[in-house]
Protein backbone atom coordinates (compact mmCIF):
# COMPACT_ATOMS: atom_id res chain seq x y z
CA UNK A 1 0.00 0.00 0.00
CA UNK A 2 1.26 3.18 -0.93
CA UNK A 3 1.27 6.94 0.04
CA UNK A 4 -2.06 8.73 -1.72
CA UNK A 5 -1.98 11.81 0.61
CA UNK A 6 0.84 13.87 1.88
CA UNK A 7 1.06 16.66 3.67
CA UNK A 8 4.26 18.57 4.55
CA UNK A 9 4.43 21.15 7.24
CA UNK A 10 1.42 22.47 6.54
CA UNK A 11 0.09 26.00 8.73
CA UNK A 12 -3.02 27.91 7.64
CA UNK A 13 -3.75 30.98 9.24
CA UNK A 14 -7.31 32.94 8.62
CA UNK A 15 -8.26 36.79 7.77
CA UNK A 16 -4.14 37.06 8.42
CA UNK A 17 -3.38 40.76 8.66
CA UNK A 18 -6.85 41.76 10.23
CA UNK A 19 -7.59 41.91 14.14
CA UNK A 20 -9.45 38.83 13.58
CA UNK A 21 -6.46 36.60 12.30
CA UNK A 22 -6.14 33.16 13.70
CA UNK A 23 -4.10 30.07 12.84
CA UNK A 24 -6.49 27.30 12.62
CA UNK A 25 -3.70 25.01 11.62
CA UNK A 26 -0.40 24.75 12.70
CA UNK A 27 2.36 23.13 11.05
CA UNK A 28 0.98 19.76 9.96
CA UNK A 29 2.51 16.63 9.28
CA UNK A 30 0.80 13.74 7.55
CA UNK A 31 1.45 10.68 5.24
CA UNK A 32 -2.34 8.67 4.68
CA UNK A 33 -1.79 5.10 2.75
CA UNK A 34 -4.15 3.68 -0.16
CA UNK A 35 -6.90 1.64 1.63
CA UNK A 36 -6.39 3.29 4.91
CA UNK A 37 -9.78 3.56 6.51
CA UNK A 38 -8.45 7.14 8.97
CA UNK A 39 -10.35 8.87 11.64
CA UNK A 40 -9.73 12.40 12.34
CA UNK A 41 -10.90 13.46 16.24
CA UNK A 42 -10.32 16.67 17.78
CA UNK A 43 -12.56 18.41 19.92
CA UNK A 44 -14.88 21.49 18.51
CA UNK A 45 -12.32 24.54 17.08
CA UNK A 46 -9.71 21.91 17.17
CA UNK A 47 -9.01 22.71 13.24
CA UNK A 48 -10.32 19.44 11.76
CA UNK A 49 -12.29 21.21 9.58
CA UNK A 50 -9.85 23.25 8.05
CA UNK A 51 -7.30 20.53 7.50
CA UNK A 52 -9.48 18.51 5.40
CA UNK A 53 -10.19 21.38 2.97
CA UNK A 54 -6.68 21.27 2.53
CA UNK A 55 -6.62 17.85 1.41
CA UNK A 56 -8.53 18.92 -2.22
CA UNK A 57 -6.94 22.31 -2.19
CA UNK A 58 -10.17 23.97 -1.53
CA UNK A 59 -7.72 26.24 0.96
CA UNK A 60 -4.42 26.86 -0.10
CA UNK A 61 -1.99 26.64 2.79
CA UNK A 62 -0.50 29.38 4.05
CA UNK A 63 2.82 27.48 4.17
CA UNK A 64 3.56 23.98 3.43
CA UNK A 65 2.95 21.47 0.64
CA UNK A 66 -0.01 18.81 -0.03
CA UNK A 67 0.52 15.94 -2.20
CA UNK A 68 -1.81 13.74 -3.62
CA UNK A 69 -0.09 10.66 -5.71
CA UNK A 70 3.45 12.36 -5.13
CA UNK A 71 1.79 15.58 -7.18
CA UNK A 72 1.74 18.75 -5.14
CA UNK A 73 -1.57 20.05 -5.51
CA UNK A 74 -1.32 23.91 -5.50
CA UNK A 75 0.68 23.94 -8.42
CA UNK A 76 -1.96 25.75 -11.21
CA UNK A 77 -5.74 25.79 -11.79
CA UNK A 78 -5.92 22.50 -13.25
CA UNK A 79 -3.99 20.89 -10.73
CA UNK A 80 -6.39 22.33 -7.97
CA UNK A 81 -9.45 20.84 -9.95
CA UNK A 82 -7.95 17.86 -10.41
CA UNK A 83 -7.40 17.43 -6.74
CA UNK A 84 -11.27 17.68 -6.29
CA UNK A 85 -11.66 14.96 -8.28
CA UNK A 86 -9.41 12.87 -6.90
CA UNK A 87 -10.30 13.58 -3.33
CA UNK A 88 -13.82 14.30 -2.88
CA UNK A 89 -14.68 15.93 0.57
CA UNK A 90 -18.18 15.65 1.96
CA UNK A 91 -18.87 18.18 3.99
CA UNK A 92 -20.58 18.81 7.44
CA UNK A 93 -24.12 18.78 6.75
CA UNK A 94 -24.27 17.94 3.20
CA UNK A 95 -27.81 18.38 2.52
CA UNK A 96 -27.84 22.19 2.56
CA UNK A 97 -25.95 21.85 -0.85
CA UNK A 98 -28.51 20.27 -2.97
CA UNK A 99 -30.31 22.09 -5.19
CA UNK A 100 -30.95 20.33 -8.53
CA UNK A 101 -35.16 19.18 -9.54
CA UNK A 102 -34.08 15.91 -8.82
CA UNK A 103 -32.48 13.56 -6.77
CA UNK A 104 -30.64 12.00 -10.08
CA UNK A 105 -29.46 15.35 -11.63
CA UNK A 106 -28.14 16.36 -8.16
CA UNK A 107 -25.99 13.29 -7.85
CA UNK A 108 -24.93 13.90 -11.27
CA UNK A 109 -23.69 16.89 -11.03
CA UNK A 110 -19.82 16.62 -10.18
CA UNK A 111 -19.79 13.81 -12.36
CA UNK A 112 -20.83 16.31 -14.90
CA UNK A 113 -18.74 18.78 -14.51
CA UNK A 114 -15.73 15.90 -14.66
CA UNK A 115 -16.43 15.88 -18.33
CA UNK A 116 -17.86 12.47 -18.57
CA UNK A 117 -19.81 11.25 -21.26
CA UNK A 118 -23.79 10.58 -20.54
CA UNK A 119 -23.34 6.88 -20.29
CA UNK A 120 -20.64 7.03 -17.92
CA UNK A 121 -22.65 9.80 -15.96
CA UNK A 122 -25.41 7.79 -15.16
CA UNK A 123 -23.38 4.49 -14.58
CA UNK A 124 -21.75 6.23 -11.84
CA UNK A 125 -25.45 8.07 -10.51
CA UNK A 126 -26.82 4.67 -10.30
CA UNK A 127 -23.62 2.87 -8.28
CA UNK A 128 -23.47 5.93 -6.40
CA UNK A 129 -27.01 6.11 -5.75
CA UNK A 130 -26.42 1.87 -4.75
CA UNK A 131 -23.80 2.42 -2.53
CA UNK A 132 -26.07 4.77 -0.27
CA UNK A 133 -28.91 3.05 -0.66
CA UNK A 134 -31.08 5.24 -2.50
CA UNK A 135 -33.92 2.93 -4.79
CA UNK A 136 -34.79 3.91 -8.07
CA UNK A 137 -38.04 5.87 -7.27
CA UNK A 138 -36.09 8.00 -4.73
CA UNK A 139 -33.62 8.96 -7.68
CA UNK A 140 -36.72 10.89 -9.27
CA UNK A 141 -38.16 12.65 -6.37
CA UNK A 142 -37.05 16.30 -5.72
CA UNK A 143 -34.08 16.20 -2.80
CA UNK A 144 -36.00 18.80 -0.95
CA UNK A 145 -39.14 16.52 -0.41
CA UNK A 146 -36.72 13.83 1.25
CA UNK A 147 -36.14 12.92 5.13
CA UNK A 148 -33.43 14.19 6.97
CA UNK A 149 -31.02 11.05 6.53
CA UNK A 150 -32.32 10.51 3.17
CA UNK A 151 -30.83 14.15 2.30
CA UNK A 152 -27.71 13.38 3.98
CA UNK A 153 -27.44 10.05 1.57
CA UNK A 154 -27.97 11.69 -1.39
CA UNK A 155 -25.40 14.42 -0.77
CA UNK A 156 -22.84 11.94 -0.18
CA UNK A 157 -23.77 10.03 -2.79
CA UNK A 158 -22.89 13.49 -5.03
CA UNK A 159 -19.59 12.89 -3.92
CA UNK A 160 -18.82 9.13 -4.26
CA UNK A 161 -20.21 9.29 -7.68
CA UNK A 162 -17.22 11.29 -9.12
CA UNK A 163 -15.14 8.24 -7.80
CA UNK A 164 -12.59 10.15 -6.09
CA UNK A 165 -9.57 7.61 -4.93
CA UNK A 166 -9.30 9.33 -1.29
CA UNK A 167 -13.03 10.18 0.48
CA UNK A 168 -13.21 12.15 3.13
CA UNK A 169 -16.24 12.78 5.28
CA UNK A 170 -16.51 15.90 7.90
CA UNK A 171 -19.33 14.71 10.79
CA UNK A 172 -21.12 12.50 8.22
CA UNK A 173 -23.50 11.89 11.15
CA UNK A 174 -23.59 15.40 12.74
CA UNK A 175 -27.24 15.72 14.05
CA UNK A 176 -28.57 12.52 12.93
CA UNK A 177 -30.69 10.03 15.32
CA UNK A 178 -28.81 7.36 16.73
CA UNK A 179 -30.28 4.68 13.33
CA UNK A 180 -29.61 7.04 11.44
CA UNK A 181 -25.84 7.21 12.63
CA UNK A 182 -25.87 3.96 12.76
CA UNK A 183 -26.92 3.48 9.09
CA UNK A 184 -24.75 6.10 7.93
CA UNK A 185 -21.91 4.55 9.41
CA UNK A 186 -22.23 1.16 8.24
CA UNK A 187 -23.03 2.61 4.57
CA UNK A 188 -19.24 3.71 4.82
CA UNK A 189 -18.11 0.91 6.12
CA UNK A 190 -19.50 -1.05 3.30
CA UNK A 191 -18.17 1.19 0.87
CA UNK A 192 -14.70 1.02 2.28
CA UNK A 193 -14.79 -2.69 2.27
CA UNK A 194 -15.86 -3.07 -1.36
CA UNK A 195 -14.10 -0.57 -3.05
CA UNK A 196 -11.02 -0.08 -0.86
CA UNK A 197 -11.07 3.42 -0.80
CA UNK A 198 -8.77 5.22 1.09
CA UNK A 199 -11.83 6.84 3.70
CA UNK A 200 -10.82 9.55 5.72
CA UNK A 201 -13.39 10.48 9.01
CA UNK A 202 -13.39 13.22 10.85
CA UNK A 203 -15.47 12.93 14.37
CA UNK A 204 -15.50 13.75 17.54
CA UNK A 205 -16.90 10.76 18.63
CA UNK A 206 -14.23 8.07 20.26
CA UNK A 207 -17.06 5.08 19.82
CA UNK A 208 -17.19 5.78 16.20
CA UNK A 209 -13.52 6.28 15.69
CA UNK A 210 -12.60 2.98 17.54
CA UNK A 211 -15.37 1.22 15.38
CA UNK A 212 -14.12 2.02 11.94
CA UNK A 213 -10.51 3.16 11.66
CA UNK A 214 -7.23 1.40 12.10
CA UNK A 215 -5.61 4.70 12.32
CA UNK A 216 -6.83 7.82 14.26
CA UNK A 217 -5.28 11.25 14.50
CA UNK A 218 -6.04 13.01 17.10
CA UNK A 219 -6.10 17.04 16.75
CA UNK A 220 -5.32 19.39 19.41
CA UNK A 221 -5.07 23.07 19.32
CA UNK A 222 -4.05 23.32 15.63
CA UNK A 223 -1.66 20.44 15.90
CA UNK A 224 -1.42 17.01 15.69
CA UNK A 225 -1.40 15.45 19.26
CA UNK A 226 -1.18 11.86 18.34
CA UNK A 227 -1.39 9.22 15.92
CA UNK A 228 -1.36 5.62 15.88
CA UNK A 229 -4.27 3.01 15.94
CA UNK A 230 -7.04 2.57 17.80
CA UNK A 231 -5.02 0.51 20.44
CA UNK A 232 -2.13 2.64 20.66
CA UNK A 233 -4.54 6.12 20.64
CA UNK A 234 -6.46 4.89 23.19
CA UNK A 235 -3.76 3.77 26.07
CA UNK A 236 -2.40 7.28 26.03
CA UNK A 237 -6.21 7.86 27.94
CA UNK A 238 -4.50 10.70 30.32
CA UNK A 239 -3.49 12.55 27.20
CA UNK A 240 -6.89 12.28 25.41
CA UNK A 241 -8.83 13.93 28.96
CA UNK A 242 -6.35 16.71 28.95
CA UNK A 243 -6.84 17.63 25.57
CA UNK A 244 -10.82 17.23 25.93
CA UNK A 245 -11.58 14.06 24.58
CA UNK A 246 -13.17 10.62 25.97
CA UNK A 247 -12.18 7.38 25.42
CA UNK A 248 -14.48 4.84 24.37
CA UNK A 249 -17.25 3.90 27.67
CA UNK A 250 -15.63 0.19 27.52
CA UNK A 251 -11.89 1.90 27.85
CA UNK A 252 -12.93 3.77 30.70
CA UNK A 253 -15.01 0.81 32.22
CA UNK A 254 -11.16 -0.96 31.76
CA UNK A 255 -9.11 2.03 33.24
CA UNK A 256 -11.28 2.28 36.35
CA UNK A 257 -10.93 -1.33 36.86
CA UNK A 258 -7.05 -0.62 36.66
CA UNK A 259 -7.29 2.30 39.20
CA UNK A 260 -9.03 0.07 41.24
CA UNK A 261 -6.23 -2.14 41.77
CA UNK A 262 -7.18 -4.79 38.82
CA UNK A 263 -4.69 -6.23 36.75
CA UNK A 264 -6.49 -5.92 32.99
CA UNK A 265 -4.92 -4.14 29.66
CA UNK A 266 -6.80 -0.26 29.25
CA UNK A 267 -5.94 -0.06 25.52
CA UNK A 268 -8.75 -2.28 24.67
CA UNK A 269 -11.59 -0.75 22.68
CA UNK A 270 -14.11 -3.54 22.00
CA UNK A 271 -16.73 -5.05 23.28
CA UNK A 272 -14.95 -8.47 22.57
CA UNK A 273 -11.58 -7.55 23.66
CA UNK A 274 -12.86 -5.86 27.16
CA UNK A 275 -14.76 -9.73 27.44
CA UNK A 276 -11.68 -11.55 27.11
CA UNK A 277 -9.73 -9.22 29.68
CA UNK A 278 -12.88 -9.37 31.84
CA UNK A 279 -12.78 -12.80 31.23
CA UNK A 280 -8.77 -13.49 32.13
CA UNK A 281 -9.09 -11.37 34.96
CA UNK A 282 -12.11 -13.98 36.18
CA UNK A 283 -9.47 -16.73 36.06
CA UNK A 284 -6.89 -14.87 37.84
CA UNK A 285 -9.48 -14.50 40.52
CA UNK A 286 -11.14 -17.14 41.43
CA UNK B 1 -13.46 36.92 -2.00
CA UNK B 2 -16.92 37.20 -0.26
CA UNK B 3 -14.57 37.73 2.82
CA UNK B 4 -13.18 41.25 1.41
CA UNK B 5 -16.32 42.88 1.96
CA UNK B 6 -15.99 44.95 4.60
CA UNK B 7 -18.86 47.78 4.45
CA UNK B 8 -20.83 47.31 7.25
CA UNK B 9 -18.11 45.37 9.67
CA UNK B 10 -17.65 46.29 13.62
CA UNK B 11 -14.18 45.82 14.77
CA UNK B 12 -15.01 45.72 18.40
CA UNK B 13 -12.88 48.02 20.69
CA UNK B 14 -12.71 50.21 23.55
CA UNK B 15 -11.82 53.32 22.33
CA UNK B 16 -12.98 56.97 23.13
CA UNK B 17 -15.16 56.52 19.30
CA UNK B 18 -16.51 52.86 20.39
CA UNK B 19 -18.14 54.49 23.35
CA UNK B 20 -19.86 57.21 22.11
CA UNK B 21 -23.80 56.98 21.77
CA UNK B 22 -24.45 55.61 18.44
CA UNK B 23 -26.67 58.20 17.87
CA UNK B 24 -24.52 61.46 18.31
CA UNK B 25 -21.73 59.56 15.65
CA UNK B 26 -25.25 59.15 13.36
CA UNK B 27 -25.97 62.55 13.31
CA UNK B 28 -22.42 63.53 13.29
CA UNK B 29 -21.32 61.44 10.33
CA UNK B 30 -24.40 62.98 8.59
CA UNK B 31 -23.93 66.80 9.14
CA UNK B 32 -20.13 65.53 7.80
CA UNK B 33 -21.35 64.21 4.67
CA UNK B 34 -24.15 67.90 4.31
CA UNK B 35 -21.24 70.14 5.14
CA UNK B 36 -19.28 68.43 2.90
CA UNK B 37 -21.46 69.03 0.01
CA UNK B 38 -22.09 72.37 1.08
CA UNK B 39 -18.77 73.52 1.16
CA UNK B 40 -15.74 73.70 -1.84
CA UNK B 41 -12.68 75.15 -0.46
CA UNK B 42 -9.05 73.66 -0.08
CA UNK B 43 -8.76 75.07 3.54
CA UNK B 44 -12.39 73.20 4.59
CA UNK B 45 -11.81 70.03 3.12
CA UNK B 46 -7.83 70.07 4.67
CA UNK B 47 -9.66 70.66 7.91
CA UNK B 48 -12.33 67.36 7.19
CA UNK B 49 -9.36 65.28 6.02
CA UNK B 50 -7.84 66.07 9.43
CA UNK B 51 -11.26 65.45 11.20
CA UNK B 52 -11.31 61.80 9.80
CA UNK B 53 -7.63 61.41 9.94
CA UNK B 54 -8.32 62.17 13.84
CA UNK B 55 -10.58 59.76 13.91
CA UNK B 56 -8.88 57.29 12.56
CA UNK B 57 -6.02 57.78 15.64
CA UNK B 58 -8.34 57.91 18.29
CA UNK B 59 -9.95 54.82 17.24
CA UNK B 60 -7.24 52.73 16.51
CA UNK B 61 -8.60 51.82 13.14
CA UNK B 62 -5.86 50.57 10.52
CA UNK B 63 -5.82 52.52 7.84
CA UNK B 64 -5.51 49.40 5.51
CA UNK B 65 -9.00 48.51 6.60
CA UNK B 66 -10.28 51.93 5.79
CA UNK B 67 -8.39 51.94 2.00
CA UNK B 68 -9.59 48.17 1.39
CA UNK B 69 -13.49 50.11 2.05
CA UNK B 70 -12.53 52.44 -0.74
CA UNK B 71 -11.79 50.14 -3.35
CA UNK B 72 -14.91 49.41 -4.28
CA UNK B 73 -15.70 52.54 -5.38
CA UNK B 74 -12.36 53.48 -6.94
CA UNK B 75 -13.91 53.27 -10.40
CA UNK B 76 -16.88 55.75 -9.72
CA UNK B 77 -14.18 58.17 -8.55
CA UNK B 78 -12.15 57.40 -11.33
CA UNK B 79 -14.80 57.67 -13.74
CA UNK B 80 -16.60 61.01 -12.26
CA UNK B 81 -13.23 62.71 -12.07
CA UNK B 82 -12.19 61.83 -16.02
CA UNK B 83 -15.74 63.30 -17.04
CA UNK B 84 -14.97 66.27 -14.76
CA UNK B 85 -11.79 67.22 -16.01
CA UNK B 86 -12.63 66.63 -19.88
CA UNK B 87 -16.32 68.22 -19.77
CA UNK B 88 -16.02 71.37 -17.55
CA UNK B 89 -15.97 74.33 -19.67
CA UNK B 90 -13.12 77.18 -18.71
CA UNK B 91 -9.95 78.42 -19.13
CA UNK B 92 -8.30 75.79 -21.09
CA UNK B 93 -4.76 74.14 -19.31
CA UNK B 94 -3.67 71.72 -22.12
CA UNK B 95 -5.46 70.66 -25.40
CA UNK B 96 -5.09 67.76 -27.72
CA UNK B 97 -7.08 66.35 -30.39
CA UNK B 98 -11.01 66.96 -29.23
CA UNK B 99 -9.94 67.05 -25.80
CA UNK B 100 -9.09 69.73 -23.16
CA UNK B 101 -8.31 69.89 -19.79
CA UNK B 102 -9.54 73.11 -17.97
CA UNK B 103 -8.82 74.66 -14.44
CA UNK B 104 -12.34 74.50 -13.60
CA UNK B 105 -12.27 71.20 -14.74
CA UNK B 106 -9.33 69.84 -12.66
CA UNK B 107 -10.82 71.66 -9.22
CA UNK B 108 -14.10 70.15 -9.70
CA UNK B 109 -12.67 66.97 -10.37
CA UNK B 110 -10.56 67.25 -7.28
CA UNK B 111 -13.25 68.43 -4.79
CA UNK B 112 -16.05 65.59 -6.24
CA UNK B 113 -13.20 62.96 -5.48
CA UNK B 114 -12.29 64.19 -2.38
CA UNK B 115 -15.93 64.34 -1.27
CA UNK B 116 -16.28 60.80 -2.19
CA UNK B 117 -13.56 59.06 -0.70
CA UNK B 118 -14.28 61.34 2.56
CA UNK B 119 -17.90 60.21 2.80
CA UNK B 120 -17.01 56.66 2.60
CA UNK B 121 -14.21 57.01 5.00
CA UNK B 122 -16.71 58.83 7.75
CA UNK B 123 -19.61 56.47 7.05
CA UNK B 124 -17.21 53.13 7.11
CA UNK B 125 -15.15 55.08 10.34
CA UNK B 126 -19.17 55.13 11.74
CA UNK B 127 -19.29 51.63 10.65
CA UNK B 128 -16.07 50.22 12.22
CA UNK B 129 -16.78 51.45 15.60
CA UNK B 130 -20.70 51.07 16.05
CA UNK B 131 -21.92 47.53 16.10
CA UNK B 132 -25.38 47.27 13.82
CA UNK B 133 -27.60 46.70 16.92
CA UNK B 134 -26.40 50.02 18.42
CA UNK B 135 -26.71 51.61 14.75
CA UNK B 136 -30.42 50.47 14.35
CA UNK B 137 -31.02 51.10 17.93
CA UNK B 138 -30.07 54.89 16.84
CA UNK B 139 -31.97 55.12 14.25
CA UNK B 140 -34.49 54.16 15.73
CA UNK B 141 -34.43 56.92 18.32
CA UNK B 142 -33.68 59.22 15.52
CA UNK B 143 -36.69 58.60 13.11
CA UNK B 144 -38.98 58.33 16.26
CA UNK B 145 -40.84 61.53 15.37
CA UNK B 146 -42.22 60.05 12.07
CA UNK B 147 -44.30 57.68 14.44
CA UNK B 148 -47.07 60.47 14.62
CA UNK B 149 -47.28 60.20 10.72
CA UNK B 150 -48.12 56.21 11.09
CA UNK B 151 -44.31 55.56 10.00
CA UNK B 152 -43.92 51.92 11.68
CA UNK B 153 -40.34 53.30 13.14
CA UNK B 154 -40.04 50.03 15.35
CA UNK B 155 -41.20 47.51 12.77
CA UNK B 156 -38.83 49.49 10.35
CA UNK B 157 -35.93 49.50 12.60
CA UNK B 158 -36.37 45.75 13.69
CA UNK B 159 -36.34 44.74 9.98
CA UNK B 160 -32.84 46.88 9.82
CA UNK B 161 -31.47 44.58 12.67
CA UNK B 162 -32.35 41.59 11.27
CA UNK B 163 -31.14 42.17 7.83
CA UNK B 164 -27.70 43.49 9.27
CA UNK B 165 -27.57 40.63 12.03
CA UNK B 166 -27.72 38.46 9.16
CA UNK B 167 -25.32 39.97 6.79
CA UNK B 168 -22.30 37.44 8.07
CA UNK B 169 -24.15 34.42 8.59
CA UNK B 170 -25.34 34.75 4.94
CA UNK B 171 -22.01 35.15 4.52
CA UNK B 172 -20.40 32.04 6.00
CA UNK B 173 -23.30 30.22 4.22
CA UNK B 174 -22.29 31.43 1.30
CA UNK B 175 -18.66 30.63 1.66
CA UNK B 176 -19.95 26.90 2.74
CA UNK B 177 -22.22 26.71 -0.07
CA UNK B 178 -19.03 27.42 -2.71
CA UNK B 179 -16.55 25.51 -0.98
CA UNK B 180 -19.01 22.37 -1.21
CA UNK B 181 -19.74 23.24 -4.69
CA UNK B 182 -16.67 23.46 -5.61
CA UNK B 183 -15.64 20.38 -3.86
CA UNK B 184 -17.95 18.98 -6.59
CA UNK B 185 -15.92 20.35 -9.56
CA UNK B 186 -18.56 23.60 -9.71
CA UNK B 187 -16.27 26.33 -11.97
CA UNK B 188 -16.88 29.87 -11.19
CA UNK B 189 -14.21 31.39 -12.58
CA UNK B 190 -14.27 30.54 -16.54
CA UNK B 191 -16.15 30.40 -19.74
CA UNK B 192 -18.54 33.44 -20.34
CA UNK B 193 -20.68 35.24 -18.70
CA UNK B 194 -23.76 32.94 -19.12
CA UNK B 195 -21.44 29.76 -18.34
CA UNK B 196 -20.83 32.20 -15.44
CA UNK B 197 -24.82 33.37 -14.53
CA UNK B 198 -25.23 29.62 -14.87
CA UNK B 199 -22.64 28.33 -12.23
CA UNK B 200 -24.14 30.50 -9.81
CA UNK B 201 -27.53 28.33 -9.36
CA UNK B 202 -26.24 25.74 -7.66
CA UNK B 203 -25.15 28.56 -5.07
CA UNK B 204 -28.19 30.51 -5.12
CA UNK B 205 -31.03 27.40 -4.80
CA UNK B 206 -29.57 26.28 -1.53
CA UNK B 207 -28.95 29.88 -0.31
CA UNK B 208 -32.41 30.84 -0.94
CA UNK B 209 -33.67 27.41 0.75
CA UNK B 210 -31.44 28.23 3.70
CA UNK B 211 -32.62 31.79 3.84
CA UNK B 212 -36.52 30.63 3.55
CA UNK B 213 -35.94 28.40 6.74
CA UNK B 214 -33.57 30.79 8.86
CA UNK B 215 -36.36 33.52 8.33
CA UNK B 216 -39.03 30.63 9.73
CA UNK B 217 -36.83 29.69 12.51
CA UNK B 218 -36.14 33.29 13.49
CA UNK B 219 -40.29 34.13 13.18
CA UNK B 220 -41.38 30.81 15.49
CA UNK B 221 -38.37 31.79 18.06
CA UNK B 222 -39.80 35.57 18.18
CA UNK B 223 -42.95 34.51 18.64
CA UNK B 224 -42.04 32.11 21.43
CA UNK B 225 -40.72 34.77 23.36
CA UNK B 226 -43.98 37.04 23.10
CA UNK B 227 -42.48 39.37 20.37
CA UNK B 228 -45.21 41.63 19.39
CA UNK B 229 -43.76 44.41 18.12
CA UNK B 230 -42.45 47.84 19.32
CA UNK B 231 -45.62 48.58 21.80
CA UNK B 232 -45.12 49.08 25.56
CA UNK B 233 -41.58 47.19 25.22
CA UNK B 234 -38.71 48.18 27.25
CA UNK B 235 -35.06 47.95 26.74
CA UNK B 236 -31.91 46.52 28.03
CA UNK B 237 -29.71 49.18 27.30
CA UNK B 238 -31.00 52.41 27.44
CA UNK B 239 -28.99 55.30 25.31
CA UNK B 240 -27.74 57.76 27.05
CA UNK B 241 -25.35 60.76 26.43
CA UNK B 242 -22.27 61.29 28.58
CA UNK B 243 -19.52 63.76 29.18
CA UNK B 244 -17.71 62.03 26.36
CA UNK B 245 -20.75 62.65 24.13
CA UNK B 246 -21.00 66.41 24.38
CA UNK B 247 -16.91 66.79 24.33
CA UNK B 248 -17.32 64.61 20.53
CA UNK B 249 -20.48 67.02 19.82
CA UNK B 250 -18.65 70.73 20.62
CA UNK B 251 -15.45 69.56 18.61
CA UNK B 252 -17.25 68.27 15.80
CA UNK B 253 -19.40 71.78 16.49
CA UNK B 254 -16.37 74.10 16.29
CA UNK B 255 -14.73 71.79 13.16
CA UNK B 256 -18.24 72.24 11.08
CA UNK B 257 -18.98 75.96 11.88
CA UNK B 258 -14.96 76.36 10.87
CA UNK B 259 -15.36 74.48 7.93
CA UNK B 260 -18.17 76.31 6.43
CA UNK B 261 -16.57 79.55 7.85
CA UNK B 262 -13.44 78.53 5.59
CA UNK B 263 -16.07 78.56 2.60
CA UNK B 264 -17.20 81.80 3.26
CA UNK B 265 -14.22 83.90 3.55
CA UNK B 266 -12.90 81.51 0.63
CA UNK B 267 -9.30 81.21 1.96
Amino acid sequence: MGEILKLENVSYTYGAGTPFEKTAVKDINLTFNSGDFVAIIGHTGSGKSTLVQHFNALLPPTSGTVYINGEDINQSAATRRAARFACGLVFQYPEYQLFEETVFLDIAYGPKNMGLSEIEVKRRVLAAAEAVGIDALTLEKSPFDLSGGQKRRVAIAGIIAMEPEILVLDEPMAGLDPKGRDEILDMIKNYHDKHKTTIILVTHSMEDAARMANRIVVMCDSSVLLDGTPGEIFARHDLLTKSGLDVPQITSVLIELKNRGYDVDTSVYTIEGAKEQLMKLRGKLC
Amino acid sequence: MLKDITLGQFFPGNTFMHKLDPRVKLVVCFVFIIVLFITENLAAYALAALFIILGVKVSKTSPKMLLKSLKPIMFLVLFTSILNIFYIEGEVLVRFWILKVTKEGLMTAFYMTSRIIMLVCATSLLMYTTSPISLTDALEHLLAPLNKVKFPVHEFSMMMTIAMRFIPTLIEETDKIMAAQKARGADFESGNIFARAKALIPILVPLFVSSFRRADELATAMECRLYQGGEGRTRLNVLKLTKYDYVFMVFSAISFVLMILLNVVGI
